[in-house]
C-alpha cells in the first residue's frame, strides 16, 4: 500500500495538501495500541486537537482520553525568544505554561501520550519544559507517540491526525504554508526529554521518522532549585 | 393544505401539526432559556431545556436532553440523558445516553457519557471517559452523580425568567 504523508519530499507535499485529508499507515501505532487491551482503564492523553474519529476508536478500549489541543492553546502564551541571561526565567516561565496547559491531578499516570507531529513545531527550550511536565504523569510503562519530519520543509502548523485503526492515520493540513523543519536528531531528542528514552524508531521512505519514546524517571535534574 | 390520500400529498410522514401517536412524544415538555436571559444557580426539572442565554451554576436534567445552543454560553456542571453542545461550555458533561459537540460547539471540560460524538470542527479540551461499547459497568457513576445533584421535579433558578412550552401537537 502507498505510503503519503505532508513530510514527502516538497513536490509530493504539495500534491497532497490539494487533495485534503489524506491517509498516513503508521508502523509504530499496532505495537501501541495493542498495549491497551487489558482489564484495567488506561489512560491516554492526545496533545493534538480534538477529533472525533480518534474519539470513537478509543471508545472501543475501556480507556480515558485526555484531550489537550496543545499547539492552539500555547500560542496565547508565547513571546520573542530571550537572551540567555535570562534562562532561569524563561524555564520557571516555560514550566508554569505547561503546568496551565496541562493541569492534570498528580496521581495521574498515562499509559500512552500522543504528541503526533508537535515536537516539529517547539523550540528546544518548550520541548524541555514539556517532557518535564508529561513526565509527572508518566510511569515506567508510559509510552510517547511522536513523529519527526527529516525533510526540509514542513506545514507551517502541525497536522490535525486522527486514528482511523489501529494502522492508519489520516490527517488534514490546515495551512497551505510551509516552514523549514527543525530535523531533530536522536541525541538532540534524548538531550531535551529528559525521562524519556528511545524505545523503538522507525525512518520511513516517506520522510517522516516515528519515535516511541518509553519513560524511564526523572532522575537527572538540569539545574538546582 | 393538503388533502389525506390524494395524490401528490405527503403520506410518508406525518405533519408536525398532528397527533403523534408515540406515547414517549405526546406531552414532551420543553424549556428555553432565551439568548437575552442570564440565569445563575441550580437548574433542575422534568423536561428538556434548551440554553440560547447564559448560564452559571448546575444543570441537572437526569431523564431529558439539553440542548446548548450556538448563542449558549454555559459554566456549570450539566447532567442530562442527552447533551448537545452548539455552544460554549465551561463544565463538565454527564450524558446517560450520549454527549454530541456540534460543530460550533466548544468544550473546556470532562465528559463521562455512554457515548461522545464530536463533529467535525468542534472544539474540545479536556477528558473523555468512556466505557467500551456494550459495557455498562461504570455507567452507574454518572447516574448516581446526576441522582445526588437532586432532581425534584421542579426548575429552580435564580432568576424566574424562563419560558416554558409544550411541543405537543395543537
Amino acid at each position: 500500500m502507498e505510503l503519503t504523508s505532508p513530510w514527502t519530499a516538497e513536490q509530493s507535499w504539495r500534491t497532497s495538501r490539494a487533495k485534503g485529508s489524506r491517509e498516513y499507515h503508521s508502523l509504530a501505532l499496532p505495537g501501541l495500541v495493542a498495549r491497551l487491551d487489558g482489564e484495567r482503564k488506561f489512560r491516554v492523553l492526545d496533545l493534538g486537537p480534538a477529533h472525533g474519529l480518534t474519539v470513537e476508536f478509543f471508545s472501543r478500549f475501556s480507556c480515558k482520553l485526555y484531550i489537550a489541543d496543545l499547539y492552539r492553546t500555547l500560542q496565547s502564551y508565547r513571546i520573542e525568544p530571550v537572551d540567555d541571561e535570562e534562562e532561569d526565567e524563561e524555564d520557571d516561565r516555560l514550566s508554569k505554561i505547561f503546568s496551565e496547559l496541562l493541569p492534570y491531578d498528580p496521581y495521574t499516570r498515562f499509559d500512552l501520550v500522543l504528541a503526533w507531529d508537535l515536537l516539529n513545531y517547539l523550540e528546544p527550550r518548550e520541548i524541555e519544559a514539556l517532557s518535564r511536565r508529561l513526565g509527572r504523569f508518566s510511569h515506567a510503562a508510559t509510552r510517547l507517540f511522536a513523529m519527526i519530519a527529516i525533510h526540509q520543509e514542513i506545514p507551517a502548523r502541525p497536522c490535525g491526525f486522527k486514528i482511523r485503526d489501529s494502522e492508519t492515520l489520516e490527517y488534514d493540513t490546515v495551512t497551505p504554508e510551509t516552514r523549514s523543519a527543525p530535523r531533530h536528531k536522536e541525541p538532540t531528542l534524548r538531550r531535551l526529554m529528559p525521562g524519556f528514552e528511545v524505545g523503538s524508531t522507525c525512518v520511513l521512505r516517506n520522510g517522516l521518522q516515528e519515535y516511541v519514546f518509553v519513560f524511564s524517571g526523572l532522575t537527572t535534574p538540569r539545574r538546582a532549585g | 393544505m393538503w388533502k389525506k390520500n390524494e395524490p401528490g400529498s405527503f403520506t410518508s410522514q406525518a405533519p408536525t401539526h398532528m397527533p403523534v401517536s408515540q406515547p414517549e412524544r405526546s406531552r414532551k415538555e420543553l424549556s428555553t432559556i432565551g439568548s437575552s436571559m442570564t440565569i445563575t444557580g441550580e437548574l433542575t426539572g422534568n423536561e428538556d431545556l434548551e440554553v440560547h442565554g447564559k448560564v452559571e451554576g448546575t444543570v441537572s436534567l437526569k431523564k431529558h436532553s439539553v440542548l446548548i445552543g450556538e448563542r449558549g454560553r454555559v459554566k456549570a456542571d450539566i447532567y442530562a440523558k442527552s447533551i448537545r453542545v452548539g455552544g460554549e461550555v465551561k463544565g463538565n458533561l454527564f450524558g446517560e445516553d450520549e454527549v454530541i459537540i456540534l460543530q460550533t460547539g466548544r468544550v473546556e471540560g470532562d465528559i463521562k457519557a455512554a457515548r461522545v460524538t464530536l463533529e467535525n470542527g468542534s472544539k474540545f479540551k479536556g477528558s473523555i471517559d468512556m466505557e467500551p461499547k456494550g459495557d455498562e459497568k461504570e455507567r452507574s457513576s454518572a447516574e448516581d452523580s446526576a441522582a445526588k445533584s437532586g432532581e425534584n421535579g421542579r426548575l429552580a433558578a435564580q432568576s424566574s425568567s424562563l419560558t416554558s412550552r409544550s411541543t405537543s401537537p395543537v
